[in-house]
């Protein structure tokens, strides 16, 4: 297999930087992978899915330079573990590549800074080891200044990537959560999604930061082996002391340099957090409110449920229950028109004329209506009712005289023919008054089997079902 | 005191409603002259001696107004119950379809209807509102107790947001202090 030299291996990963991208992604997805290692499986894949359409020549060249062996071979890998199918970039080809894309710079976390903070713990301990001889070419001396130029250079370096990666990351969710539309359900997600996020950076990148390269604050921070609690950027500015005490004004111009690059830096980190402080407020307010959302909820659905205990009543909740108290400043809130009664609507003009008007025709009305008579209890008003009267008083009298203690098969026939031999201007309309004398003396059933019958006279026809009579001492058979 | 404003004012407050600083006229919000002719400083004053020389306390929250009977601060009325629950039904079922409890508070977006609909879907909701004697659907409650009393009104966009009264009494009840 030819052998493709560096520079020819970094352009090509340069110009096929979106392969890596994506390898990137997928890495990153796992949030297991926190080592940001590729699958060769997966990079062989996308490789040949990067060479379609290119001609044979091309494809051969690409795998050459791309392939694992060659990458290898330039030393742009960590390392490449063929039995597990595994391999690592270097630290600063990732580093170049997410470089290219701002978003995929990873932020300073708290832990990382920490690191940086022994860093430079570590750093002070150095220039302040009294066995160190600060004479200008000894071995100890140089490799000291050599060590302390390194460190600080790699923690500047750090954090101006941090600084850009968080650049980057807050502007784009910047950009999403000023499109929000409300409209479309998947963009109200995504802004939700960017404020969490938002606020997730804040927290944990960029306030970790700012407090990094504050050099008024004095951060307590766990006490390492070394010294006690000092802020990052106090602990940078002895050092420089170290070498301003020994009048090294060449380096102290030097280290100055990095110093005043660093705190620029903590000036960017401010902008940044002053530009997020509206969301922010924005997404900790939201995040308030549906914490508050939450409890009010879980109290309300807890005193509904107490009340729920099978019943068909009392299972209503009362304005007086504690779980209101939220709505206390409405107070008692209500219609108030429905309390009172109507209004009193009295015309501008002519109101008295529009009154004796309806009261001249109710008064007519009233005038003018018949009376009605009340008779008092036992004494009849017309004729009718008299002569009504006087007839059922005489069946009485007649009706008295009716054998009782005899049975009749047909009580009403017999009562008839009774009424029509002793009782004067009867007519068949009035058996019907002096069937229940029957019923208060004997018993009056339907016969068996049933049979109808028929009675006429002057004129009126009565068409029954027959009833029999018995006496009371003994019943009908 | 502008007369025709006083009357519009009080027939207002005496159906339980409330008076916003704002209301919507098309696409906009505007300045509800009811609101700035009670909020005046030189009118306040008397706002208040009328309405208690008649029985009533005329009271502010945020930016809103609306009356309560003198003498019945601790009595919480029916019509405040039900506005809290239906407001925290609301609250909630926003935050579950997933979306962000500013929708109902910005004039611009708003709660849609059939938003309102699937919310109504939970049947935990439906046994809150029974228990607070809502029994109609909830869309129908909302129109009665929140829109007609001018705690929310529907938007240029037919969608649900809360009035100034309503994100008053929203902000309110998230910052008491929990039960």
């Amino acid at each position: 297999m030819p052998v493709v030299n560096s520079d020819q291996t970094i352009i090509a990963i340069l110009n096929n930087k979106a392969l890596f991208f994506r390898l990137m992604d997928h890495a990153l997805a796992d949030y297991k992978n926190h080592a940001l290692e590729f699958t060769i499986s997966d990079y062989d894949a996308l490789l040949v899915a990067t060479t379609k359409g290119f001609n044979d020549t091309e494809r051969r060249r690409l795998f050459d330079t791309l392939s694992i062996d060659n990458l290898e071979r330039n030393g742009l890998l960590n390392y490449a573990d063929r039995r597990t199918g595994r391999f690592r970039l270097q630290d600063f080809i990732l580093q170049m590549l997410q470089h290219l894309d701002s978003k995929r710079l990873r932020e300073l976390s708290s832990a990382e800074l920490n690191q940086l903070m022994k860093q430079l713990e570590e750093c002070y301990r150095q220039v302040s080891d009294t066995q160190v001889m600060w004479i200008a070419g000894d071995d100890n001396f140089e490799e000291l200044v050599s060590s302390v130029y390194s460190s600080l250079q790699h923690i500047a370096s750090k954090l101006k990537s941090n600084v850009r990666a968080l650049k980057g990351q807050t502007e784009r969710l910047a950009t999403i959560v000023d499109e929000k539309s409300y409209i479309d359900l998947e963009r109200s997600d995504q802004v939700r999604v960017a404020l969490n996020e938002i606020l997730r950076i804040h927290e944990r990148h960029v306030t970790p930061t700012l407090q990094f390269l504050d050099e008024r604050l004095d951060i307590r921070r766990a006490r390492t082996e070394l010294f006690g609690e000092t802020a990052p950027m106090a602990l940078l500015k002895k050092i420089i002391a170290r070498f301003e005490e020994r009048k090294l004004t060449d380096h102290v111009a030097k280290l100055q340099r990095i110093q005043f690059h660093i705190l620029a830096m903590g000036r960017e980190i401010g902008n940044i957090a002053k530009g997020l402080d509206s969301y922010v407020k924005y997404a900790e307010a939201e995040r308030r409110r549906y914490n508050r959302t939450e409890q009010l909820y879980n109290a309300l659905r807890g005193a509904v449920e107490e009340k729920q205990t099978g019943l068909l009543r009392d299972f209503m909740l009362r304005p007086d229950h504690p779980v209101f108290a939220s709505a206390r400043p409405l107070g008692g809130l209500k219609s108030f028109l429905r309390a009172q009664s109507a209004n009193v609507n009295w015309p501008k003009s002519e109101g008295s004329f529009a009154l004796n008007e309806i009261l001249r025709v109710r008064l007519e009305a009233e005038l003018n209506k018949p009376r009605v008579e009340f008779s008092g209890v036992g004494k009849p008003t017309s004729d009718a009712e008299i002569a009504q009267r006087k007839f059922i008083e005489k069946m009485l009298a007649v009706m008295a005289d009716f054998n009782y203690e005899q049975n009749y098969d047909d009580a009403f026939l017999s009562v008839h023919r009774f009424l029509c031999e002793h009782l004067s201007d009867y007519s068949l309309k009035n058996l019907m008054d002096a069937v229940p004398f029957l019923s208060a003396k004997g018993i009056v059933e339907l016969a068996l089997p049933a049979a109808s019958a028929t009675i006429e006279y002057k004129g009126l026809r009565l068409r029954y079902r027959k009833r029999c009579y018995s006496t009371r001492s003994k019943s009908h058979a | 005191m502008q007369i025709q404003l006083s009357r519009k004012i009080y027939r207002e407050l005496i159906n339980g409603n409330l008076i916003n600083k704002k209301i919507r006229n098309g696409e906009h919000l505007e300045p509800n002259p009811l609101f700035d002719e009670l909020a005046s400083e030189i009118n306040r004053v008397h706002y208040d001696q009328l309405y208690s020389c008649i029985g009533y306390e005329l009271k502010q929250l945020g930016d809103c107004f609306f009356l309560n009977e003198m003498g019945k601060d601790e009595m919480l009325s029916d019509v405040a119950m039900r506005i809290q629950s239906l407001l925290v039904i609301l609250c909630r079922g926003i935050t579950q379809i997933p979306l962000l409890i500013s929708v109902i508070t910005d004039f611009n977006a708003g709660l849609s209807r059939e938003h309102i609909e699937k919310i109504s879907e939970t049947e935990e909701y439906q046994n809150i509102l029974n228990a607070v004697g809502l029994k109609n659907s909830l869309i129908k409650e909302i129109e009665n107790v929140l829109v007609v009393r001018k705690i929310a009104f529907w938007n240029h966009l037919d969608r649900l947001v809360l009035s100034d009264g309503g994100i008053a009494l929203l902000d309110s009840m998230q910052e008491l202090s929990s039960i």
